[in-house]
């Protein structure tokens, strides 16, 4: 069974040290400190996916950083980095470029929107994502747009979008399908480089759930969300067509106790689903394969709220066991663990997760 | 109930932001008292979107207007609440524990608690366990109540807990606990008196807390 993992620098760095590979020289953390593993640490420990991503634009946009140490993206949304307990880091924003504005207020025409026609997104993209398609043997996703109600919300801010979404809806649509449009012609811009080569296209993370129910009203979604999320999927799902990837699977990310949505999200185009955030109501794993396990494959599953950060070995290869067993059968699981690999999940954890998915997760699965 | 205080339960369960404060004003013109449109008005009103909550009817957008809507009124009378502390539930110190800025849980708990009568004193995200005991002694707390949204936070709710003992307060205050990764069995490992699933539950916690203080 496929195996993915996406981490943060600290843990990888001890990853690392505890395979007893060589320290990597030049890591570079994004802005949510992850870091790309190398093919090296993917091959030991039977990892199959690799991601493909934009590069960046040869115009930055983005406003300079200010002397407190917030640094702003090319939406113009600002960040600053708090310091993690046991080391590392996030970068949390702090300045939404619409908070606080009466919705008439707004000129969102007025706003400095990225270009998603850029060359420098593309340069060298398609021969990159052949080289390593060819020479690694790895599974392709690729991952280019980013996400549409998160960065609506942290252009508003958190608070105020999600009463937009009730209070002015028709001002919440219209910053979303701004967003929307710049985000599906960046998918196109990278599907049109690299369709042929990849095995999964993830459209990012679109949060419809909290930990024990949905974030929105089912009138909110049907009304305002669906509408627009929908609209970039289908047209990923396009692109991917017209340019060689009939065969790549659609994945979405969203978090939390999501049960409600799924059957919408496989209408609308949904074949890979992620995270499967276990301990949320409603995620429980028996249902989820026997509800939807026909029409959808499961990416995530490994818990990370207790289990992997704070676990025994022997309990992390007991959850390992059981969300193979439950979610394995007949196929359709990649696992992986829920959330990006955090400072405090200890790298035998993480080596015990994988090598019991090596021993364990083969088909016929006989747990 | 009174034709004034009806309206505006209704208001603040429709989250008429705008209209709220105008409701409570027209009752105050007619002659309530400010206590009166709290207890009768304000508090009933944020039960039942409480209740609506709890029962998967209302969503925190819902929540969060309607929290709204009681704030504006909240504001023209807390003015006018004579000997505010003495009428109060209580004092609750809230804040999201240091190295984590995630608030719309801790907002709505605060609202949820504002609008149940009790004195709020926020001290906002990021907020370092010296703040937490400093507020205590400072606003003579009841309540302590601290959210986390991350795994790699939640052990700063031990580290709050460990200094207030360490100042000599543990027993002036009941110390609650909340967010998504934090559970009873995680609050009863650092010794907190309390854990509530969501902001409703949380003003109920901490009715109980103060009752049982109080006994």
């Amino acid at each position: 069974m496929p195996m993915d993992m996406t981490i943060t620098q600290i843990p990888y760095v001890r990853l690392r040290d505890y395979l007893g590979l060589p320290p990597e020289q030049k890591l570079k953390a994004n802005r949510f400190g992850e870091v790309e593993p190398a093919v090296d640490l993917l091959q030991a420990l039977g990892i199959d996916l690799l991601s493909v991503k934009l590069n960046s634009p040869r115009v930055n946009i983005a406003p300079p950083p200010l002397e407190d140490g917030t640094i702003f993206d090319e939406w113009g949304v600002g960040r600053k980095s708090i310091d993690v307990p046991g080391g590392g880091f996030l970068l949390e924003v702090t300045h939404a470029p619409f908070e606080g504005l009466d919705p008439h207020d707004v000129d969102l025409d007025s706003h400095p929107w990225p270009d998603p026609q850029d060359p420098g997104r593309t340069d060298g993209l398609a021969e990159s994502t052949r080289r390593v398609y060819e020479e690694t043997g790895l599974a392709l996703m690729g991952r280019f747009g980013g996400t549409i109600m998160e960065l609506a919300f942290f252009m508003r801010g958190m608070q105020t979008w999600m009463m937009d979404l009730v209070m002015y809806p028709d001002f919440a649509a219209a910053l979303m399908n701004r967003i929307t449009d710049i985000q599906i012609a960046l998918d196109e811009a990278g599907i049109r480089e690299t369709a042929p080569y990849l095995s999964i296209f993830k459209l990012s993370g679109e949060d419809l759930g909290m930990q024990d129910r949905a974030l929105f009203s089912r009138k909110t979604w049907q009304t305002v969300l669906r509408p627009i999320l929908s609209r970039r999927w289908k047209a990923a799902r396009a692109a991917l067509d017209r340019y060689g990837g009939e065969h790549v699977k659609l994945m979405l990310h969203s978090d939390g106790a999501i049960r409600s949505f799924i059957p919408d999200l496989i209408e609308d185009g949904i074949e890979v689903l992620d995270p499967i955030q276990v301990n949320c109501v409603g995620m429980e794993f028996d249902g989820l394969k026997r509800d939807f396990g026909s029409h959808i494959t499961f990416h995530g599953a490994l818990d990370t709220q207790h289990v992997l950060p704070f676990g025994t070995p022997d309990e992390v290869r007991t959850e390992t066991l059981r969300t193979i067993r439950e979610l394995g059968p007949g196929g359709g699981l990649i696992l992986a663990p829920v959330h990006n690999v955090q400072p405090d999940v200890p790298p035998e954890n993480l080596a015990v997760m994988c090598q019991t998915v090596l021993e364990h997760g083969r088909y016929p699965i006989r747990i | 109930m009174n034709e004034f205080l009806k309206t505006i339960h209704q208001a603040i369960i429709e989250g008429d932001v705008t209209g709220t404060p105008d409701h409570v004003q027209a009752a105050l013109d007619a002659g309530l008292g400010a206590e009166q449109i709290l207890k009768e008005g304000l508090i009933p009103a944020m039960a039942e979107v409480g209740r609506l909550y709890e029962e998967g009817e209302y969503f925190v957008p819902e929540m969060l207007i309607a929290a709204h809507s009681m704030k504006s009124g909240l504001l023209l009378i807390k003015p006018l609440l004579v000997g505010a502390a003495a009428s109060s539930s209580g004092t609750v110190v809230i804040g999201t524990v240091k190295g984590d800025l995630h608030d719309i849980g801790k907002n709505l708990v605060a609202m949820m608690l504002e609008g149940g009568g009790f004195q709020i004193v926020d001290l906002g995200t990021d907020v370092a366990p010296e703040r937490f005991v400093t507020a205590i002694s400072e606003h003579s707390a009841d309540i302590v109540a601290m959210s986390a949204l991350l795994t790699t936070t939640m052990p700063a709710m031990r580290l709050t807990i460990e200094a207030v003992e360490a100042a000599g307060l543990r027993e002036r205050v009941k110390i609650m606990v909340g967010g998504a990764p934090v559970t009873q069995d995680y609050a009863n490992s650092i010794g907190a008196d309390g854990f509530a699933p969501d902001a409703s539950r949380a003003a109920q916690l901490a009715r109980t807390l103060v009752g049982a203080a109080s006994a």
